[in-house]
């Protein structure tokens, strides 16, 4: 398992196929490294595979494990505790405390990228 | 064996025959009774004469009993030859010993017997012997049973009024139930008409008269309907009337059952209220479901797409040079904007309409600060209209997001509607409360449309589908809710010469702590 923190790997956990497509695709144009997963249980896998991510940009109204409960069990582990976590949501009302950051949907390109500019290199 | 009446003086009465016939006659009247059993005990005792009602009562041939001791007729739990001797001294001393009790037939069964025993003497005065005359009163007893169960069991109801009517419909009985629910005592009802029991409507209809009509022509009436009790209070009584006839057939009175169903009827509708109540909370319960739901869809699956292609505009744009290519993307950007805006403003509809009002998130602010960032940003949106800005700094109790949301409203629309050519003013004072004014020159909004100026999708004249602002007449319906929820106000007031002014009025942060 990979522990060291990637500098320039973002994890999308969204449901959206669309979305979730389109922001990988923001993104890697910018030059990032992107994962995605469609629910929190195949994200805490994506991250046993490559290690914590730069950030995590987080759907929370999901089928399977919602974004709630995916934050919950990522804080649970020491490891990945410290891994920013921006809600992007339009729940964000509903947002878990200790976020790092609550985005309400839907997300302009330019913040997307300018947000992701903030934890991640690209 | 035959009796010497003569002997024992029997005809005596009869002077006008002679003894001997008399006697004979008065055998032949023993012989053929069959109701009593008629028999004579020698002195000690044993049965000396058996006739045929003795037979029939007793089951016993005179064969078979001539000779036996009466003890024979009694019980087993009685001591039998001690009661014997007892009933014989009695009649020896008196003359005469009466009773009833039980005696038993041959076949062993009971009967309730009358019994006399004469003691007999002859012309000397000597005891030759005892009458015993014997009647069986088995159904006599049954029926005098019957009667005073029947009694016992009127008399001791409670929780129903039973009492019997003459003929006529005056009361002749009253049980305690019937004092217990209409309240009369049996001296102040027995002799009175029933009609006593009904209010007076019914009584001017001849309601009482039918009600025993219809008892005697079909064998019973039985209704339910509002009696009175003696106080005057009414009681929902269930009634039954039935024609009491002697075996002649001739109408002797009516037996009169009344039951007080008050409380069940009062039951029965708190029962359907209740039913009825929770049927409308069930319905309650759907609709709120519904509610959420259609919440849920606005809220979240309406704005997924909407990111969708917020972002894929957003993508293209950073990879197209052609011109034409950016200009359409920049109406598809403004497009899926203002169709966010529009959802935003329909889920604030349903919120403050039917999910229980706007959620608001109340805070200590300066109101300065505020204002001065929604001036900035429309000064940035607007760059060629000047906005004279004044404000005190002031704390005032309130959710930023949507003050903002108000401020951003009623500046937008003061410099999308007011003349270009003059300032917009915003300018906050603090007195009793905290006042803020937006005021415009220009046009003014005519009175009519004033007057509904916050009703929901209510578009004035200014406002017509190809105008600037967002186009669902939602803006100042939410931001005159937003207000209410700040325990504020909204005021309008335009006309030509002074121009238009908007006017938020929020109470201070320190009179809300208050």
């Amino acid at each position: 398992m990979i522990t060291t923190a990637s500098t320039h790997t973002v994890l999308i956990v969204e449901d959206e196929e669309d979305l979730r497509e389109l922001m990988r695709h923001a993104l890697q144009m910018r030059g990032y490294r992107v994962v995605t997963a469609a629910e929190g249980t195949e994200a805490l896998r994506k991250i046993d595979d490559i290690g914590p991510p730069c950030v995590v940009l987080l759907d929370l109204l999901m089928p399977g494990m919602n974004g709630w409960d995916f934050f919950e069990k990522l804080r649970q582990r020491p490891e990945l505790a410290s891994v920013p976590v921006i809600v992007h949501s339009s729940a964000a009302a509903r947002a878990p405390q200790g976020v790092t950051r609550v985005l309400q949907k839907p997300l302009a390109f330019e913040t997307l990228v300018s947000v992701v500019g903030e934890y991640c290199s690209n | 064996m035959a009796v010497d009446w003569a002997e024992l003086g029997v005809g005596q009465a009869l002077p006008a025959l002679p003894e001997n016939q008399t006697a004979e006659r008065f055998q032949l009247l023993i012989e053929s009774v069959k109701d009593y059993a008629i028999f004579i005990l020698n002195p000690d005792g044993r049965v000396s004469t058996w006739n045929p009602g003795a037979e029939r009562i007793k089951g016993y041939s005179a064969q078979e009993i001539i000779g036996q001791h009466f003890s024979v007729f009694y019980p087993p739990e009685v001591d039998a030859a001690e009661k014997c001797r007892l009933e014989l001294e009695i009649a020896a001393r008196d003359g005469r010993f009466e009773e009833e009790g039980f005696r038993i037939r041959k076949d062993g069964s009971r009967f309730w017997a009358n019994v006399t025993i004469t003691a007999l003497k002859d012309r000397r005065g000597r005891l030759v012997g005892f009458a015993k005359v014997t009647q069986d009163l088995t159904a006599r007893r049954a029926a005098e049973d019957e009667t005073r169960r029947f009694r016992l069991l009127v008399e001791s109801v409670k929780d129903y009024a039973i009492f019997i009517l003459d003929p006529a419909g005056v009361v002749t009985s009253w049980n305690p139930g019937a004092e217990r629910i209409k309240g009369y005592t049996s001296t102040e009802i027995i002799g009175k008409h029933f009609s006593t029991f009904y209010p007076a409507e019914a009584i001017a209809e001849g309601k009482c008269e039918r009600e025993l009509e219809i008892a005697i022509q079909e064998g019973r009436f039985e209704e339910e309907g509002w009696r009175l009790r003696k106080d005057g209070s009414q009681f929902w009584a269930n009634v039954t009337i039935t024609p009491l006839r002697d075996p002649a057939d001739t109408l002797l009175g009516f037996a009169k059952v009344t039951r007080d169903l008050t409380q069940r009827r009062e039951a029965e509708a708190s029962r359907q209220l209740l039913a009825e109540q929770s049927a409308a909370l069930a319905e309650k319960a759907r609709i709120q479901e519904f509610q959420e739901r259609f919440l849920a869809i606005l809220g979240h699956d309406l704005r997924n797409p909407l990111a969708s292609i917020d972002m894929g505009i957003g993508i293209l744009r950073q990879q197209s040079e052609n011109e034409d290519a950016a200009r359409i993307l920049t109406r598809m950007q403004s497009s899926s904007r203002r169709m966010t805006r529009m959802i935003e403003q329909i889920l604030d509809l349903t919120r403050s309409r039917l999910a229980g009002g706007l959620e608001l998130d109340l805070r200590s602010l300066d109101l300065q600060e505020t204002l001065s960032r929604i001036v900035d940003e429309m000064r940035s949106a607007y760059p060629t209209r000047p906005i004279n800005f004044f404000a005190p700094s002031v704390r005032i109790l309130g959710d930023q997001d949507r003050l903002e949301q108000v401020f951003s409203n009623l500046i937008g629309n003061a410099l999308a509607h007011g003349d270009p050519s003059t300032p917009v003013t915003v300018h906050a004072r603090v007195a009793d409360d905290v006042s803020v004014a937006i005021h415009n020159r220009g046009e003014p909004i005519p009175p009519d449309v004033q007057a509904k100026i916050f009703d929901p999708f209510r578009r004035g004249e200014r406002e017509s589908r190809t105008s600037k602002t967002v186009g669902l007449g939602l803006g100042l319906y939410i931001s005159w809710e937003i207000i209410r929820g700040h325990c504020g106000s909204i005021e309008i007031d335009s006309d030509a010469e002074r121009g238009t002014t908007f006017r938020v009025k929020l109470p201070l942060e320190k009179h809300l702590r208050a």
